[in-house]
């Protein structure tokens, strides 16, 4: 009983270390992402201003496969600490490790065999196939790192009517029962200094919890480990993603249509606003929520879309929209964040909207225009 | 700047009793701790050019007895008063936007509003009026 209660409250420490990780990454990961995004907005300036044959050309590509890299990372400590925004996607888990199995084949040796799941059962889950496959990748190179004498790596797959289950067997030489609890914190590692960041597992474990899955690991020396993966079943391909695919040919209605931008990190809006002038769109800028309710106050034109970012000093983004659909029921809607995903945003702000259209940031020329496209479809069809 | 509603001080002219406790308690909820009600334009005027503590703004309705709204806000800036007027109407022609302009109104709300609807136009009366007192100031003269 005593013992019980012990390993309890251990447990619950580590759990809140954990959070106080997590809001710490996240914060940081936030404010860091908003940096880059000014970097690399403004170094793609550079770069379309000087032209490919510049001599300066490569050392600005340099700057930007650096903010990738930047990127990368923040994403992974958003991914950590729960506050990123996943792109609204599903796919088949089993197509994905199918395809992954070209791409793991350099990262393995040759002594080292992987056994695919023998299914064309297809198994839906609330994920896009980038993120899943850097989870594959991620169990794979610890796997790889296990069996330094070569092995084999069993992935199986199997499902109910709610939850997809993969389990990712590798016959290495297993992990420790002292390191086993901490194998999913941020920053642990049992590689040498400069092999491994101490994310990859993290990462991982942070991204189950956020689509509300689970990961677990049992382990015995010298026989191997098993992770398994417990996904929420994605019942239909995403509509989102559908509709991206569909509204390709439609990007020509945005052109001349009024866009108002709010965002208090007042160094991104003319990045934001040149995105959206290359589309044809006019655009309105506002730093924040009363300045952008001033605009259509005073703005005697039809405004048609708000791209606003969701926590701001003052008036979020929610309430802004609220606000605004109020004198302007006819204005789309698109919010933009690099920070809050649903559950978060809770704590900070009234939540957002459950059909709303969110997209993350740094904005990505090819997730702009199918959310726009979407929220004027969705006030074109009241 | 933030928009603090709460240290703002209201006057309400409307003579319609239920809209008036409609409108005050819609205020309150909106964090506005003084809000005064006058039941027609004469003693709204009254309220506003004898002040213990000046009026920060108005929201009055067009059709009063004894003074009409427009009347109300004209007569405010004979008297050199620049306090923000936001009028509640049900009047959406040309004509009466017109005329209320002239006359000195700042802002409209159009019957029936909503509390999303009325604290949007407060804010922007707010943010206008008060935060950038210019060319309205805020008070008297």
């Amino acid at each position: 009983m005593q013992q019980n209660h012990h390993h309890h409250f251990q447990h619950e420490l580590h759990t809140q270390k954990l959070q106080a990780l997590g809001q710490l990454a996240g914060g940081v990961a936030h404010d860091f992402n908003n940096i880059l995004s000014v970097i690399e907005g403004y170094a793609r300036m550079i770069e379309r201003q000087l032209g490919r044959e510049h001599p300066m050309h490569d050392k600005v590509d340099h700057i930007l496969t650096a903010t990738k890299r930047g990127a990368s990372l923040t994403r992974r400590l958003l991914a950590f600490g729960r506050q990123q925004i996943l792109p609204e996607a599903s796919c088949d888990i089993a197509q994905v490790i199918r395809d992954n199995e070209v791409l793991l084949q350099p990262l393995l040796t040759r002594r080292i065999h992987i056994a695919l799941p023998a299914t064309r059962e297809l198994f839906y889950v609330p994920c896009d196939d980038d993120t899943l496959s850097q989870i594959i990748i991620n169990l794979a190179v610890n796997a790889r790192d296990a069996m330094p004498d070569g092995g084999t790596i069993t992935m199986n797959l199997s499902g109910d009517a709610d939850t997809v289950t993969l389990r990712f067997a590798d016959t290495g030489f297993g992990i420790p029962p002292y390191v086993l609890p901490k194998i999913f914190d941020p920053f642990f590692t049992t590689k040498e200094q400069g092999k491994g960041t101490g994310l990859g597992l993290s990462m991982v474990s942070g991204f189950m919890r956020q689509i509300e899955g689970d990961i677990r690991v049992t382990s015995e020396t010298n026989k191997g480990t098993i992770f398994t993966l417990i996904f929420p079943r994605a019942q239909t391909k995403n509509k989102f993603a559908d509709d991206k695919k569909d509204s390709h040919t439609g990007y020509s209605l945005l052109r001349d249509k009024t866009v108002l931008v709010v965002d208090d990190e007042e160094q991104l809006l003319p990045l934001v606003e040149a995105q959206l002038q290359d589309l044809g769109m006019k655009v309105l800028k506002a730093a924040n929520a009363d300045t952008a309710l001033i605009l259509q106050e005073d703005y005697r034109d039809k405004i048609d879309l708000l791209l606003t970012d969701v926590v701001m000093p003052g008036l979020n983004g929610v309430r802004l929209s609220e606000l605004l659909q109020s004198l302007r029921p006819d204005i789309g809607v698109v919010y933009m964040t690099g920070y809050a995903n649903r559950a978060d945003t809770e704590t900070h702000m009234s939540p957002l909207p459950r059909d709303a259209l969110v997209i993350p940031k740094p904005l990505q020329p090819d997730s702009i225009s199918p959310a726009l496209l979407a929220a004027l479809q969705r006030v074109h069809d009241m | 700047m933030p928009v603090r509603f709460e240290q703002m001080r209201l006057l309400v002219i409307e003579d319609q009793p239920e809209t008036r406790r409609m409108m005050r308690s819609m205020l309150m909820e909106l964090g506005f701790a003084h809000v005064a009600e006058a039941e027609n334009g004469r003693h709204g005027l009254d309220a506003v050019l004898n002040a213990v503590d000046p009026v920060d703004a108005v929201l009055c309705d067009w059709n009063l007895p004894l003074l009409n709204g427009v009347d109300v806000v004209r007569r405010m800036r004979q008297h050199h008063l620049k306090i923000p007027f936001l009028m509640v109407t049900g009047r959406a022609d040309a004509h009466s936007v017109a005329e209320a302009k002239d006359a000195g109104v700042n802002a409209y709300i159009y019957k029936p509003f909503t509390m999303n609807q009325l604290e949007a136009k407060l804010r922007v009366l707010y943010c206008k009026t008060i935060l950038t007192p210019s060319p309205i100031g805020r008070g008297t003269g």
